[in-house]
């Protein structure tokens, strides 16, 4: 039986998820809600296999806790499941989730068993080296852009349009232009240039769970 | 207590008049006189002239009783002592002893007692008649308003139960609508969800829908039953006392209290009320006295006899009242040259009985409103005690819910105003307070905090590196005076301390990061050091603008190649 450890620091969240899976054949060791405790519990278990949320409130999040796994124990099994309903919304590349993880978007899934057949997936994956991240989510819910993702996650963090302009290297008339765009792919009817901003970064959050 | 201009109250401690209720009072006044009086004149001319004289007499002295009251209401008083209210009534008494004395020469009727005589029979009696009467009348008057609270209170009760049922229902609706939208779920998908579970019930999503949607309406459920459970305990209470309240006022017509003052007032009153009639065995003082005297040992003594069995009390009692009744009358007979006609004898019965019965529904009354006020005041602490352990309990079950749904800082906020909202309804201002103060924090958070100790430093970097124990090794090493001051917040320092950790984890990749704090001449100076692979080209991104931010641009990063090292140095001026 497959030892889990659950990182999770919604406890209710955790505790259900820990009675699911362990009905479905999982030890679970413990469900740690912050990464000091994931990081001792790790080192006196060992486990085969993590369930880790991205989002853990401030410090390090699920993504540095899953490599600090790593480099502690190469094969062990990473799922990550959060609530960001499309990995596009955060900063991926700043993140670099660990190859041969699992990155679930708790939209995509509607059953127990697909989190547990993942984290048996991620297990194997782990063995065979150098397999990139598996990336699951809804993709229909948002008919966006990569670089309307990026927009989208800019605006959010409170760059202003010149700022956003010298980081995605165009002019300031196309960055104006792009957020145009994006509110009205996003259907977002108010013209009113600020209340549009707030607006957007309004959706960014309800799209990665924070509001 | 002034309750209006026109009917003010004049309030003793428990007695309570109310002036709209004085033309009946006084109209019973007159028919008990002139039954008093009828049978014992000889002709009707005389029986007339004596009913116009008690009608003026009376009408006179509540005249002046009301005046005199609203009088000294007017003049900056709220209530009448129990001394004034009976001055009032003494002079009110004289008052119509003159009257009837100026009458019986207009009328040419010869008065068979002497006017110091009517004079202090009247007094006496006027002293104390203003207040039972007020009594009596107050006991009914909060008969009839316990019955219309109770009528209200029942009409209320039909009231929320009937639409319990349907708020509930409705506030389920909405609760789900909320946690559906909380969970970026659409309605069609939730009842979908919904309805897998029902089929498989392994489903991830609606239990977590479910599980919450139940905790939230037995929550909002529990809160409303309490309500109504307090409401059903209330109108309990209301009840029972109303029964009680009527119960003694019934049981007093039969059964006369041992209170000594008050049976004192009622035999005084009875045995002075007869020195205004015209009865003819009453009119030596010392039969008075005697039988006066006679009376209260009797009723007192067979009453304290059979006090702790209730059957045998209303058996004295009618024995008590008969006998102190009948002996005056035969000391009349006794007496030389006197002789009492059946009708003095049933005008003597109806004065006595009448006050008699008044004295014990006022004193019953009293005595049971004294312990209803008693009995209501501690229930309703109980309810106060146990409303504000429900209080608490739901207020801390809906905190805990809250964690499972929000994020820190809306769960803080929705906490604290919860707590806020729940304190004020308990008019606990202890506890109100105290939330104020943890909405404020929460909304300030630290940021407002300022910098006026190395403690407050020290502690809020070794606080941002605990998250990170475990993933990495920091040591701190401080070696910061006694006393500094720092213009930055406590919050700009942890959050520059927190980003430089977490750059140097994800994009340096390190393992070991070294914290040291000192003091500079101008500012306090954060060296944060790590052995990861380093970075390449000019710093950029959300972590440059934090520490431009925090120190006024006083900062920078370089990478010692020698000691394969990345250094972030931040300076925070002092202030």
């Amino acid at each position: 039986m497959p030892k889990l450890l659950i990182v999770e620091n919604d406890s209710f969240a955790g505790t259900f998820m820990s009675k699911s899976l362990g009905t479905a054949g999982f030890s679970i060791i413990a469900v740690a809600d912050t990464a000091p405790i994931a990081m001792k519990t790790f080192r006196e278990t060992s486990p085969d296999c993590a369930l880790i949320d991205i989002e853990l409130g401030t410090g390090p999040n699920g993504i540095d806790i899953a490599r600090a796994f790593r480099k502690l124990k190469s094969n062990i099994g990473i799922v990550f499941l959060t609530s960001i309903v499309d990995p596009r919304l955060i900063d991926l590349k700043g993140l670099e989730l660990p190859d041969g993880s699992i990155y679930l978007s708790k939209s995509y899934v509607s059953d127990t068993s697909e989190i547990s057949d993942s984290l048996h997936e991620s297990m194997q994956l782990a063995k065979s080296k150098s397999v990139a991240c598996i990336i699951r989510y809804p993709k229909s819910q948002l008919q966006l852009t990569n670089g309307q993702f990026e927009l989208i996650r800019l605006i959010a963090e409170g760059l202003s349009n010149k700022e956003i302009a010298r980081t995605k290297f165009v002019t300031l008339k196309s960055t104006e232009n792009s957020i145009a765009r994006l509110a009205k792919k996003l259907d977002l009817k108010d013209t009113n240039t600020n209340s549009q901003r707030v607006l957007i970064a309004k959706r960014y959050f309800q799209m990665i769970g924070k509001v | 207590m002034v309750t209006s201009d026109l009917a003010p109250d004049i309030r003793l401690k428990h007695w309570r008049i109310r002036l709209e209720y004085f033309p009946p009072i006084a109209f019973l006044g007159v028919l008990v006189s002139v039954v008093s009086r009828f049978a014992s004149f000889p002709n009707t001319r005389i029986a007339l002239a004596e009913i116009v004289m008690q009608t003026v007499g009376f009408t006179l002295v509540y005249i002046f009783w009301i005046y005199t009251a609203r009088a000294l209401l007017y003049f900056d008083k709220d209530r009448l002592s129990r001394i004034q209210i009976m001055t009032i009534g003494a002079i009110g008494g004289l008052i119509m002893a003159v009257s009837q004395s100026i009458l019986s020469w207009v009328f040419d009727i010869p008065l068979q007692t002497s006017f110091l005589m009517r004079a202090i029979g009247n007094v006496v009696v006027a002293a104390f008649w203003l207040p039972l009467q007020s009594v009596v009348v107050g006991n009914f008057r909060r008969y009839a308003r316990l019955k219309l609270e109770i009528r209200e209170e029942f009409l209320q009760q039909e009231s929320v139960q009937i639409t319990r049922r349907r708020a509930l229902e409705e506030y389920r609706r909405k609760i789900e609508e909320d946690i559906q939208d909380k969970l970026k779920v659409t309605t069609s998908e939730a009842n979908k969800l919904f309805s897998s579970l029902s089929t498989n019930g392994s489903g991830r999503l609606p239990e977590y829908l479910r599980v919450i949607s139940d905790e939230y309406f037995r929550l909002t459920a529990h809160k409303m039953e309490s309500q109504i459970k307090l409401r059903e305990a209330r109108f309990s209470n209301m009840k029972s006392n109303f029964h009680e309240f009527r119960a003694a006022l019934l049981e007093s017509v039969a059964t006369r209290p041992l209170n000594p003052v008050w049976f004192a007032i009622v035999i005084v009153v009875t045995i002075t009320v007869p020195l205004t009639a015209k009865a003819q065995y009453l009119l030596i003082p010392q039969i008075v006295l005697a039988t006066g005297l006679s009376a209260f040992l009797i009723q007192f003594l067979l009453l304290k006899s059979f006090k702790y069995i209730d059957s045998y009390q209303r058996l004295a009692t009618v024995v008590a009242t008969i006998a102190s009744t009948a002996l005056p009358i035969i000391l009349a007979h006794m007496i030389p040259n006197n002789d009492p006609s059946l009708g003095n004898h049933i005008a003597y019965f109806v004065v006595v009985i009448t006050v008699t019965f008044l004295g014990h529904i006022a004193q019953a009354g009293i005595l049971k409103e004294d312990e209803l006020r008693e009995r209501s005041l501690k229930e309703l602490m109980k309810f106060k005690d146990s409303e504000k352990e429900r209080n608490a309990e739901f207020s801390k079950i809906t905190r805990d819910w809250a964690k499972y749904i929000h994020g820190n800082y809306t769960t803080k906020l929705e906490s604290a105003a919860l707590a806020i909202e729940t304190a004020i309804s308990a008019e606990d201002l202890e506890a109100t307070e105290l939330a104020i103060k943890e909405v404020e924090r929460t909304l300030k958070g630290e940021s407002v905090r300022s910098i006026s100790s190395p403690e407050i430093l020290i502690d809020e970097v070794r606080e941002r590196c605990l998250n990170w124990q475990g993933l990495i090794e920091i040591n701190i090493d401080n070696t910061v005076g006694s006393e500094i001051k720092v213009a930055a917040s406590v919050k700009d320092v942890g959050d520059c301390v927190e980003e430089a950790i977490l750059n140097a984890v994800r994009h340096g990749d390190c393992s070991t990061i070294g914290i040291q704090v000192f003091e500079k001449t101008s500012s306090v100076c954060l060296v944060i050091s790590n052995d990861g692979k380093g970075f390449s080209g000019k710093p950029k991104g959300f972590g440059s603008s934090i520490f431009e931010e925090a120190t006024g641009g006083d900062w920078k990063l370089w990478r010692d190649e020698r000691n394969q090292s990345t250094i972030l140095e931040l300076n925070f001026a002092k202030s």
